[in-house]
């Protein structure tokens, strides 16, 4: 029988950053079940105290590589809430529209980079350009695409130069939309045969049902901006984010663990897509038809498949976002200024990986306090009950598939390792010895 | 005129001598290069490594390399000896951008020849500035630059 099972995982390859995985498993019993985030914090919350409202978002676009259009947007939006900023329509229509090139530009690396590997049996994206190298210029293609985007919006592919708060200080040329136009419509076969590859793939039987927490909106499959939904308790002012949050410190990790309504929640694309299927754009819903994906769904090795839904919803509702750019043309206009230099502010945005929360408090123009929430130290809790309901399941196999069906299960969630650490090593702490074999 | 040769820095300003690339770069920019020469501050772009050498005919990268040299060493570096150190996870201070993206790029046969000039690093602290041996060669990495840069560019013209 399987009485024992000792695991020690030090560093989960990946992932963006470092974690480790430890099981302890005794007479059949979890001794141990943790995922454990070893990065050293990063104190951007401090490094923002005295600094102008015109450079924290560039100062924040530093927390992520991978999600630092989420950054600035959040940050943006906080500064805008609390100095009093009305963006204009069209730098709304600009920042939805980068929003989604970076939707696709995070979700294509993971889709395709991180966990493809995981499901076409090999051990990286390298060997897997040798024996698929149609499915890799694929995501080469796509993910080019997306980093353009951004750099016609943004002015670069990261670290967007061109967004402040009060608007863009320069904007795209139609020739530049039209451009990137032709590419997203080129782009929807390329997702088509994503979900077709998605569809053949061999995903883990698993379901554990949770509290999904996103953004809402009546009228958008939300990303910019909403309300906060939970699917246990519905809709609630994104004032009270810290309600649905609670940040507690744990003495394992450098990131903090996080609960709402229940011992934890899930952010990412499955919650956006269980939370706001009906607001999907048609294409987007034939792509979760075509990989037949449940609404809801409770498998949170799905992840993947929902974000390649949301990949094929950022491709239309892109094009549909520069159709309406280029129909009302594209002015450069001045920065709207802030009616007032005090006041307190909330920026929620829906990032790759879930919910970015950017709260400050200004005075006189400088940021006086400063809390960023990142949606994987939101997450860590809710992988970590997974991984406590997962591995009963599969103790009979060898400890080898234990360690990787975890690593899967964690690397599904796309974790940002340094941005919520404030990485991955599986951490096997041993099977008993006549278990070794 | 099309840029045809880059000069490619890459490296995390943030981690000490791990921005070692990155100060090279900087050190260029004042040196009034022929505009077929490029230079990039290629950051911590990782994978995306793999878009910016296909811009060029030929690229030439500085990076922190552990190579178990003396601090400040500079070091030519051949872009298969990258792949075997790195297997070894010695080679490159951060991700796995810099080899992972010459090892698509060869495996998809879209990589330009690759110089690559290795600075050993003495410390990845979380600091702004390069330790003092480190900053003593950055002059002498940047001169190397120019000059593979430009025997390169006299190759690429004719």
């Amino acid at each position: 029988m399987h009485g024992a099972v000792q695991l020690n995982i030090h560093h989960v390859t990946r992932v963006e950053g470092h974690g480790n995985i430890t099981v302890n498993v005794r007479d059949g019993e979890i001794e141990e079940c943790r995922l454990e985030i070893v990065e050293s914090p990063r104190f951007f919350e401090v490094m923002l105290q005295g600094r102008s409202y015109r450079d924290a978002a560039h100062i924040t676009s530093r927390i992520c590589g991978i999600c630092s259009v989420g950054h600035t947007t959040a940050s943006i939006r906080a500064t805008e809430s609390a100095l009093g900023i009305e963006p204009t329509e069209q730098t709304l229509l600009l920042r939805k529209l980068i929003l989604h090139g970076e939707t696709l530009q995070s979700h294509i690396l993971h889709i395709y980079f991180l966990a493809a590997p995981d499901f076409l049996g090999a051990p990286s994206v390298i060997p897997l350009a040798r024996t698929h190298t149609d499915v890799v210029l694929r995501a080469l293609r796509l993910k080019k695409l997306a980093n353009d985007l951004c750099d016609l919006i943004g002015g670069r592919s990261v670290h967007p130069v061109a967004m402040m708060p009060g608007g863009f200080t320069s904007v795209p040329t139609i020739a530049g939309l039209q451009e990137v136009r032709a590419r997203l419509e080129a782009a929807m076969a390329d997702m088509v045969a994503t979900a077709e590859l998605f569809a053949t793939l061999d995903i883990p039987k698993f379901e554990r049902e949770t509290e999904y927490i996103s953004l809402k909106r009546p009228d958008e499959y939300a990303f910019y901006d909403g309300e906060l939904y939970s699917s246990d308790t519905g809709i609630h002012p994104v004032s009270h984010y810290r309600r649905l949050t609670n940040e507690q410190v744990v003495q394992r990790s450098t990131a903090k663990h996080a609960h709402a309504n229940r011992d934890s929640f899930a952010v990412g694309a499955l919650a956006r897509y269980n939370n706001n299927f009906d607001r999907l754009n048609p294409f987007a819903k034939e792509i979760a038809d075509e990989m037949s994906l449940p609404v809801p769904c409770f498998n949170p090795f799905m992840t993947t498949a929902a974000q390649v839904v949301e990949c094929a919803h950022a491709v239309a509702d892109g094009i549909a976002l520069i159709d309406e750019l280029i129909g009302r043309g594209v002015q450069p206009e001045p920065l709207v200024q802030s009616a007032r230099l005090d006041g307190q502010g909330i920026g929620a945005v829906e990032v790759p990986r879930g919910i970015l929360y950017h709260d400050y408090q200004y005075a006189d123009g400088r940021i006086t306090r400063a809390n960023c929430i990142i949606p994987t130290g939101q997450n860590v809790a809710n992988i970590e009950a997974d991984m406590r309901f997962l591995v009963p399941q599969i103790l009979d196999k060898p400890e080898a598939e234990i360690a990787q069906n975890l690593e899967m299960l964690v690397r599904a969630y796309d974790p940002c390792i340094s941005c919520s650490a404030h990485m991955l090593d599986v951490k096997f702490v041993g099977k008993s010895e006549g278990e070794q074999s | 005129m099309r840029p045809r040769i880059g000069i490619i820095g890459i490296g995390n300003t943030l981690l000490g001598d791990d921005g070692v690339g990155i100060r090279v770069i900087e050190e260029l920019r004042d040196r009034g290069l022929p505009e077929e020469i490029e230079l990039v501050d290629g950051g911590t772009c990782g994978v995306d490594l793999f878009y910016l050498f296909q811009r060029y005919d030929v690229a030439v990268v500085v990076d922190a390399a552990r190579m178990g040299l003396p601090p400040g060493t500079i070091h030519r570096v051949r872009p298969e000896e990258v792949t075997r150190l790195a297997d070894e996870q010695a080679f490159s201070v951060h991700d796995l951008g810099l080899w992972e993206a010459i090892q698509l790029g060869s495996v998809l046969h879209t990589l330009p020849p690759i110089h690559i000039i290795g600075v050993e690093p003495e410390q990845y602290n979380k600091q702004h500035q390069l330790s003092e041996r480190v900053s003593n060669s950055v002059e002498m990495v940047a001169q190397l630059a120019i000059e593979v840069a430009e025997c390169e560019l006299g190759d690429v013209i004719s």
